[in-house]
């Protein structure tokens, strides 16, 4: 098990966001987060990174240290390069600045002179998943990692996790792109009300191509 | 040094701070260098007390708005703002975090004493006199600046911490200040009690001794030891304490999109 998230709820104020949600990543296992908005799964991504302490449950990872996220374009500095951005990134996960050069190709940056603030939307995610990717890590989050990005650029996506997993990462994939997550995930999760409604295994569902789209609006209705 | 250079990295890739540096060493000591020369022509300043004028001004300067509070409250509150705090923390730690920004009001603290002590030298230098201090006059002048300008960079930091938004930490330093300065004046006139423990005050007695800052009472803690500096010492280290206890308590602001 590389995460194991036990009895996680948490309330902000009087208004419980998450209640008692239960489950677990396996080793090169990814995993999907489906919900509707507001059904908490940021939150729980949140939790897991240690921004929001839960109100009660615990969540233990096998390495702590071996975490990695992108679930969000925040963090980054308006006025510095991308380049400069993401030598900050390296900084900060104690990597050698010289592997910023390295990660540039994974998503086609060839923009990394350009200041931050500048760039659109796409182009600011493609940045948030490079910092993401920069190093090997246990676990990956990631928040809508399709959000504003091209075709090119979500296959590039969907061909880095399928790498990584190769070299033995697991992911949590918070999305609403379910043909996607079918595509890449073993599992899925459906978070509803703060509350996991059901959690599938996509090998169930092998030959049918809009299972997920199928079960979420069972489970919605 | 991981946090030393962790800071300087960022701060060394933006312009607008390289900018900001250069109008702080620029301005700082060329409108002190005005004031002070009109003080002299207008006959304000006995040509004894001068450099006392000087090094008095120059404290009280760097303390203003648009000097070691922008500093601060801009450069910190940004990062809370922009959710860079946010990836700090979760690649390394809330004490990371917190143990950088220390290092860095003491890098702040450090550079505006430099352009202190250059200051100094530049309006002696060029004074429409000779006045005549020691070298000593320059060391005890610049560990002076240190620690009134750390005492008060620890509070602005402290503020941000606490409201965790440049705007809302500018808008609370600028009522706070304002606030004390009424009630000091106030409490003074009624009950001829000076109140030096407020906050920003208590951080002024590194070089006023009511904590007002007013050029009679301007004096240095390294020549004339003020027992109240232990009490000032004592209160930063529990404002410090309680602003990372609440910084590690309170929910950061969920990241997302």
């Amino acid at each position: 098990m590389i995460a194991q998230i036990e009895s996680i709820s948490k309330n902000f104020e009087k208004k419980r966001v998450l209640n008692e949600v239960t489950f677990s990543v396996k080793v090169n296992e990814i995993v999907g987060l489906i919900g509707p908005n507001g059904s908490g799964k940021t939150t729980m991504l949140n939790i897991m990174m240690g921004l929001i302490k839960p109100t009660s449950g615990t969540i233990s990872y096998f390495e702590p240290s071996q975490i990695s996220a992108a679930v969000s374009r925040k963090g980054f500095f308006d006025g510095m390069t991308v380049l400069d951005n993401l030598k900050i990134f390296a900084s900060l996960k104690q990597l050698p600045i010289s592997q910023v050069e390295q990660v540039l190709d994974l998503f086609a940056i060839n923009f990394e002179k350009k200041k931050f603030g500048r760039l659109s939307a796409g182009m600011k995610q493609k940045v948030a998943l490079t910092q993401a990717f920069m190093g090997n890590y246990k676990l990956m989050l990631l928040d809508e990692p399709t959000n504003h990005l091209d075709i090119d650029s979500i296959l590039q996506l969907r061909s880095a996790i399928e790498k990584r997993r190769e070299t033995g990462t697991s992911f949590l994939i918070a999305s609403h792109v379910l043909t996607e997550l079918e595509r890449v995930c073993d599992r899925a999760l459906f978070l509803f009300n703060g509350k996991i409604a059901r959690i599938v295994s996509l090998k169930d569902f092998e030959n049918d191509f809009l299972s997920l789209e199928k079960t979420y609006l069972t489970l919605s209705r | 040094m991981k946090y030393l250079s962790f800071e300087f990295l960022k701060l060394r890739s933006r312009t607008w701070i390289w900018a900001l540096a250069l109008g702080t060493m620029i301005i700082l000591p060329l409108t002190l260098k005005i004031i002070m020369n009109l003080e002299y022509l207008d006959n304000q300043v006995a040509e004894g007390q001068f450099m006392e004028h000087a090094a008095y001004g120059f404290i009280s300067f760097s303390t203003l708005y648009i000097f070691i509070p922008l500093w601060i409250i801009a450069i910190v509150g940004i990062e809370f703002s922009n959710g860079h705090v946010h990836q700090v923390v979760f690649n390394r730690s809330f004490k990371f975090y917190y143990i950088s920004k220390i290092l860095y009001c003491i890098s702040v603290s450090l550079i505006f004493s430099i352009v202190g002590v250059y200051s100094l030298v530049i309006i002696q230098v060029t004074a429409p006199f000779k006045p005549y201090v020691s070298s000593a006059f320059y060391f005890v002048f610049f560990a002076q600046c240190f620690v009134t300008f750390f005492a008060q960079a620890l509070l602005l930091m402290a503020i941000v911490f606490l409201t965790r938004s440049p705007m809302i930490a500018f808008i609370s330093y600028f009522i706070i200040s304002f606030t004390e300065s009424i009630i000091f004046s106030v409490v003074n006139r009624v009950y001829a009690f000076q109140l030096y423990f407020l906050p920003f005050h208590f951080a002024n007695i590194f070089y006023v001794k009511s904590g007002e800052p007013k050029i009679e009472k301007y004096y240095n803690p390294f020549l004339e030891f003020d027992s109240r500096v232990l009490l000032l010492i004592f209160f930063l280290a529990l404002i410090l304490f309680l602003a990372y206890k609440d910084f590690t308590k309170r929910d950061l602001k969920p990241l997302s999109d």
